[in-house]
């Protein structure tokens, strides 16, 4: 009876081709209940002229028909475009140049590593305070860091009201020096890949500097460039906690994006169904701009089979 | 052997089971009964008294949560002759998406606290219902027609006022003094401003006048973005409440004519709205400030920012010396005095029945209890709301909040109407228009209209 007993094949309750989306089940279903859901209830919600009285009544595409009459468009449009570009391009070439500095010139240094921490810290603080730090730089008091400066070296004499003169720099300012270290971390990975014996190589050729970093460096960067470039993109198109907490969109909407916008529509106005009207806006934008980036970046090329494999 | 296991686990499996099912039946059963008795507020338990479980929304600013506790007690004390007890049963909570989520969830308190702002889109929500029975309560039958007005709409009372506050402005003592005048004039200001001798151009050229003698750094500093004082002062109120429209007055363009002036003469700088009033109660106590337009809490924010939180007469010592309040002027001679404020309504939720409604007044009325008040004063720096908790003997014995009693005969509240944030933005950004792009009062005010006609639905406004 043992033998017979011993002889039986353990069987697998499952077959072997359910067991795949078994282990992804759990996630699937996290990534519908709190993703795809939601996601839904917001198209729905945006041909709603869903209030506070949360009595939504069908309204078609009258959402969105307003959007395209509403006056301070052209302006939104304009603050989204400076502050997703400029924040773009200038954390981006700093994080290359960081990058680049403490990965190549100063490989292996402890200065190297400092510094890439020291650009760690503004991205691991809270954004709460991280925004209170900026607040108490430009405080438009004597208080304030920079008027307090300023009038220690007699600059001025009467403080200077900063969100009034120049909101959006201090906006596009604050946003870079947190978002910097993600480009720098991935930028500076991607360099440390490159084998030793290239650079080795180049040197007895007699390679510069410069062509050691546009001929061997920046080829090897573009697939990080492309992630970091769509990636912070889409973040900047679709940001409006720093800017809220920072100047709250204004002065007037100087600083107002469109998410901004959107978030003040639905949450601070309640008009929910407008303000999932114009999110929704703001994700078609960061499609397009994605198919861009991809299109611009070759990304077909990357995920072609090698060569080598041929 | 495996066959017998088999049959073994699946047996005690479903015992287990259908232990479980008349667990949970019960379980179900007692839940049913426990939420029927919940719908109709009570359970009566034969000899057991009757318990009547009240749900409050509140978070524990001031005295609120603890009058609350307080008013249950005393309740209870009550209604032993009747055989019955009320117990609270505390939802904590705050803002307007939370109320809303736990609406959509079902779950609207009995008992919630709100501004009196809030009124117009709680009821078009149905997260309230009328409590008409405060007409005839005789808590409120000698409160003045100010706050009668603040907890009625569309005809119905649907908010009980919890506290109060005024807008005083408090002025700098030394500048004045600085400025010439002497000790009997400084005294005798806030009795002009009540004749409407004073007005509200000579404050503004006070603060001009000791702006350039450099006595104070700053003309005006205003309490965050409050600017509905300056408004009214000028007699541009935003609402009609007999027609429930927000009304955009061609006053508002005089309003814009001051800041333009006081702009231009360097009494308001283009910052004024970034100035926290954390921090102008410090600046104010340097005496960087000529005037702040603030509410009362602004007398307990300078206690704090002196260091004498504990030392109340060391506090009044000072500020008798430093600082004079009076009303916000009037724009013109023998105009009336304005003041604001944004108080707090206790709300009924729409859950509570005709049965339970006698027992979640009463409640209501005992948290209104003059002593209590009082208590939610010395916590808040609020007022209270009935002439009965103003002759509290503690109250008497606080001197500025005691003369500011007579504010809140005139003060105003923000219209319920459901639209007024909107429209208010647009407001702002007219004002926001002249301080940062130096805008005319003109250019302001079309701002203003161009907004309102976008965004306000055209019929919740009159344009004038």
């Amino acid at each position: 009876m043992e033998n017979a007993a011993s002889r039986q094949i353990y069987k697998k309750p499952f077959t072997k081709k359910i067991y795949p989306y078994l282990f992804i089940a759990p996630f699937a279903l996290l990534v519908f209940v709190f993703f795809i859901l939601p996601a839904i209830a917001t198209i729905v919600m945006s041909f709603t002229d869903l209030n506070a009285s949360m009595k939504p009544k069908f309204v078609g595409v009258t959402n969105f028909t307003r959007i395209f009459s509403d006056y301070n468009l052209p302006q939104i449009l304009w603050n989204t475009a400076i502050f997703a570009v400029l924040s773009l391009a200038i954390s981006l070439l700093f994080a290359l140049i960081i990058s680049i500095a403490t990965q190549y010139f100063l490989k292996g240094k402890l200065s190297a590593v400092l510094y890439r921490v020291l650009w760690l810290i503004p991205s691991i603080i809270p954004a709460v305070v991280y925004v209170t730090f900026w607040k108490y730089v430009f405080d438009p008091t004597e208080e304030g860091f920079l008027n307090s400066l300023m009038q220690q070296f007699g600059i001025v004499s009467d403080p200077v009201s900063w969100f009034t003169k120049g909101a959006m720099a201090i906006v596009i300012l604050a946003t870079i020096v947190s978002t910097i270290s993600g480009g720098m971390i991935l930028l500076s990975a991607a360099i440390n890949s490159i084998p030793e014996d290239l650079y080795k190589a180049a040197r007895v050729d007699g390679a510069s500097e410069k062509s050691v970093i546009t001929k061997i460096i920046m080829p090897t960067l573009k697939w990080p460039l492309m992630y970091i470039t769509i990636s912070e993109l889409i973040g900047f198109v679709s940001s409006y906690f720093f800017i809220m907490l920072l100047t709250g969109g204004g002065p007037m909407r100087d600083t107002t994006t469109l998410s901004l916008y959107a978030y003040q529509q639905a949450f601070n106005l309640k008009y929910y169904g407008y303000g999932a009207a114009v999110s929704l806006i703001v994700v078609f934008i960061s499609f397009i701009l994605t198919l861009f980036f991809l299109r611009l970046f070759d990304f077909d090329q990357m995920i072609r089979p090698s060569r080598i494999e041929d | 052997m495996k066959k017998l296991v088999a049959s073994a686990l699946s047996i005690v499996m479903c015992a287990g089971f259908l232990a479980g099912c008349g667990t949970n039946n019960e379980a179900g059963n007692s839940m049913a009964s426990s939420s029927t008795n919940s719908s109709t507020s009570s359970v009566n338990n034969g000899d057991k008294a009757k318990e009547v479980t009240i749900s409050v929304r509140e978070n524990t600013w001031g005295a609120r949560k603890d009058n609350f506790i307080e008013a249950e007690k005393r309740l209870n004390e009550e209604l032993k002759a009747e055989n019955a007890q009320v117990k609270i049963d505390w939802w904590p909570g705050i803002g307007d998406d939370e109320l809303i989520l736990q609406a959509q969830a079902g779950k609207i308190a009995d008992i919630f606290i709100n501004s009196s702002v809030d009124i117009g889109w709680q009821l078009n929500a149905g997260l309230i219902r009328e409590i008409d029975w405060v007409k005839d309560s005789n808590v409120f039958k000698s409160v003045p027609d100010s706050y009668t007005n603040i907890m009625k709409y569309d005809g119905h009372y649907y908010g009980v006022i919890q506290d109060m506050d005024a807008s005083p402005v408090f002025i700098s003592r030394k500048a004045l003094l600085g400025l010439g005048w002497t000790d009997e004039q400084v005294d005798g200001l806030k009795a002009r401003v009540d004749n409407g001798d004073f007005t509200f151009g000579d404050l503004v050229n006070l603060a001009d006048d000791a702006k350039k003698k450099n006595l104070v750094k700053v003309g005006f500093a205003v309490e965050d973005t409050r600017f509905e004082g300056w408004n009214y002062a000028y007699g541009n109120y935003n609402y009609d409440p007999e027609q429930n429209k927000l009304v955009l007055a061609a006053q508002a363009k005089d309003v814009y004519s001051f800041w333009s002036d006081a702009v231009k003469r360097g009494v308001i700088t283009e910052g004024i709205g970034d100035i926290d009033t954390d921090k102008a109660a410090p600046m104010f106590i340097k005496g960087d400030i000529f005037a702040e337009f603030a509410r009362t809490e602004f007398y307990q924010m300078m206690r704090e920012a002196n260091g004498m939180k504990d030392d109340i007469e060391g506090y009044n010592k000072w500020f008798k010396e430093n600082v004079i309040w009076i009303p916000i002027p009037a724009a013109t001679k023998g105009g009336k005095p304005s003041s604001f404020s944004n108080p707090a309504l206790i709300y009924v939720g729409p859950k509570v029945d005709d049965e339970k409604m006698p027992y979640v007044q009463k409640l209501i009325e005992h948290v209104l209890d003059p002593d209590l008040q009082v208590n939610h004063t010395v916590a808040s720096g609020k007022l209270p709301v009935t002439p009965e908790a103003q002759e509290d003997a503690r109250f008497k014995a606080m001197d500025f909040y005691k003369d500011h009693a007579y504010l809140v005969e005139f003060t105003r509240a923000r219209p319920p109407q459901p639209d007024y944030a909107i429209f208010v933005k647009g407001y702002t950004l007219g004002v926001d228009a002249i301080l940062t792009k130096g805008k005319s009062p003109e250019e302001a005010y079309d701002l203003f209209k161009k907004e309102v006609k976008q965004n306000v639905p055209a019929d919740h406004v009159i344009i004038e």
